[in-house]
């Protein structure tokens, strides 16, 4: 019987399969054993992987991790992530189509009087993918700002940015400014890229408003906007967020920014 | 050969022809530009100089076969022309891979063998084109391969021993992935083994309910709302015909609590029952009746129809002396029940079939027999 095996060499069949998508590979390997060893073949899920993945794990806090078979690392990087750029940022997979997802560590920010113990301070928690996270205690002004090279991104892709948060409650170490009314959390999130001047939206922060959701690893987010990655890598994306409204009433500890593919 | 060698040699030829040999031995010209156009035979003639007449005619690769290769030729022909226009070469190269999935594969290995990259790359996208989203069986189907991953080796032992589950203390949720794999090719096996075993039955066991029958012949749905059919173009008919339905429906009881009469005597009022709550039930039911069956009721009077309804009813269980019902009635007809029913039918029985067949009747009938597997499948 002619079989695909026996008119094409495998190299053109690694071709034609690292032409369709992970998924379609992970099917083609339920074939029959000739097909296994092609569609598991790093030739195929080298084209999946992002191509400076290799760059970014070996400059990574885990480098060993180059030395498993790159569909191994594909499945690892779609579940878990990688810390690189000295723990600032962390790189994750999106499991369809093997876009990257990057967290933006808050030790990357500008936090406008982030350096004063008084109202930020610094504190490692196990919840938190990095060494640090940031908390507010005290709130006087409220400004978060931060970029992000486009060349950390995946080309041609729509990015939402996610703000990563949490509110945390530390008793009557408060104080309250604004006693009337409930008090509200509001922030102003902001996304640019390159000239491009993106629009503001104003969401509730705590308590929670609709724009916020909980994520699976216990973190709330809030989306801050959305852009379009094009083939142009020297585009900085630039997000901010900003008070307009001084009635904190917890602590809020800023994780980082995520920005991950949106699916259209 | 140099170029000024092959002008003396060959002045009167206006495009030098080289010659080129298949993998069945077969040897043909080709015009040099254009088997240019291919890396290994441009190779071949500038650095071995091969091609210039029968006698060194270059050999292809085993994988280029006769009708591969004018395949080949016919899109370097086109190619190799400066002047066209992307658009041009674009559209030109849709239609040409416009071809069955084995030429297409037996194309991609010899443009790979001749380095064609550019063809190499346009088969190569079409085949991912095929492939992507389809299950491994389609893909078997497509490529003509065998299953021989769970392939059943003499005794079904052998396979089951391969898909048997794997222990997974640490609750490894790929662990937990597999072994729901391994359950489902079990069944399936198992599945597969049961039909090639059970052989061709005609005689089948008919599980479906009075109402299931009546609604199926009066082409009804319980609820129009509830009907998913793509098919359903006939909506407000049904809803007519629902009336209808009823009305044969407490016919059909009658008939029952005729027919079982010697039965016990909480199945006549089972079959009240049927007739109220056959609106719920036929609901789930047709969710899922995929032909249109609206047209039933064309042009037969409602009386009349109640009877052929029943009759067919009684038809239909002629032969089949004993029914299973749908598992919430039990029902059981003995065949003396039946024989005497079609007894008293059989005096009009062949001018019943004489209206039903003039008022096209016939083929919905054939619909009920054959397609009853498939039928309970659907309501299963």
């Amino acid at each position: 019987m002619d079989t695909i095996t026996k008119v094409l060499p495998e190299e053109c069949v690694a071709t034609i399969i690292s032409l369709t998508s992970p998924k379609d590979a992970c099917q083609l390997s339920l074939v029959s054993p000739s097909f296994k060893e092609i569609a598991d073949s790093d030739a195929v899920w080298a084209n999946f992987l992002p191509s400076d993945c290799e760059d970014i794990i070996d400059q990574s806090s885990t480098p060993t991790l180059n030395l498993l078979s790159k569909k191994q690392i594909y499945a690892y990087l779609c579940d878990y992530h990688v810390l690189f750029d000295n723990g600032n940022m962390t790189l994750s997979l999106e499991k369809a189509t093997g876009k990257k997802c990057i967290i933006v560590s808050a030790k990357g920010f500008k936090i406008s009087w982030g350096d004063k113990p008084c109202y930020w301070y610094w504190e490692s928690t196990p919840e938190s993918r990095f060494s640090e996270v940031a908390m507010l205690k005290y709130l006087w002004w409220l400004e978060i700002l931060g970029s992000l090279e486009a060349k950390f991104l995946s080309a041609n892709t729509t990015y939402g940015v996610y703000f990563i948060f949490n509110f945390e409650n530390h008793g009557s170490e408060f104080i309250y400014l604004n006693q009337n009314s409930q008090p509200r959390t509001y922030g102003d999130l902001v996304v640019c890229e390159g000239n491009i001047n993106g629009y503001r939206k104003r969401v509730c922060l705590d308590p929670p408003g609709e724009e916020v959701h909980e994520r699976e690893d216990g973190w709330m987010e809030v989306e801050m906007g959305e852009f379009f990655s094009g083939d142009h890598e020297d585009n900085l994306v630039d997000f901010k967020l900003r008070d307009i409204n001084s009635q904190l009433t917890h602590f809020l500890v800023v994780e980082g920014v995520e920005f991950r593919p949106k699916n259209m | 050969m140099s170029e000024i060698d092959m002008a003396v040699i060959k002045p009167e030829m206006m495009k030098p022809y080289i010659w080129l040999e298949t993998s069945d031995g077969s040897i043909q010209q080709v015009e040099q530009e254009i088997a240019m156009y291919c890396p290994l035979i441009c190779q071949e003639i500038i650095q071995k100089g091969m091609g210039s007449s029968k006698s060194c005619a270059i050999c292809l690769p085993q994988r280029v076969s006769p009708v591969t290769l004018s395949l080949i030729l016919d899109y370097c022909r086109f190619h190799q022309v400066p002047g066209r226009s992307n658009k041009e070469r674009k559209s030109y190269d849709e239609k040409f891979i416009r071809m069955d999935t084995k030429r297409l594969c037996e194309l991609t290995s010899a443009a790979d063998s001749l380095q064609l990259k550019p063809l190499v790359d346009l088969t190569s996208r079409a085949l991912a084109r095929i492939i992507e989203g389809k299950s491994p069986e389609e893909i078997r189907e497509i490529f003509h391969l065998p299953d021989d991953l769970t392939e059943v080796s003499g005794a079904c032992e052998n396979s089951e021993e391969k898909l048997e589950p794997l222990k997974n203390t640490t609750d490894d949720p790929r662990i937990r992935l597999l072994n729901r794999l391994y359950a489902k090719k079990r069944k399936e096996l198992r599945e597969r083994e049961r039909l090639k075993n059970v052989e061709v039955e005609e005689e089948h066991v008919d599980e479906r309910s009075v109402d299931d029958l009546l609604s199926f012949i009066n082409g009804n749905d319980g609820d129009p709302k509830e009907v998913k059919t793509s098919k359903n173009k006939k909506k407000n008919r049904r809803k007519k015909e629902q009336q209808q339905k009823n009305s044969s429906l407490k016919e059909a009881s009658e008939v029952n609590k005729e027919v079982n009469g010697q039965s016990i005597r909480h199945q006549s009022a089972e079959a009240d029952r049927i007739a109220e709550t056959s609106n719920s039930h036929t609901e789930d039911v047709f969710a899922h009746r995929e032909f249109d069956d609206g047209d039933i009721d064309d042009g037969i009077d409602p009386a009349l129809k109640e009877k052929i309804d029943s009759t067919i009813l009684m038809t239909l269980r002629l032969g089949r002396p004993s029914l299973r019902w749908h598992a919430k009635r039990e029902w059981t007809v003995t065949a003396e029940e039946v024989e005497d029913f079609a007894r008293r039918l059989n005096s009009d029985w062949p001018e019943r079939m004489q209206e039903l067949l003039s008022s096209g009747q016939e083929r919905k009938m054939m619909l009920f027999t054959p397609n009853g597997n498939s039928f309970l499948r659907r309501n299963a």
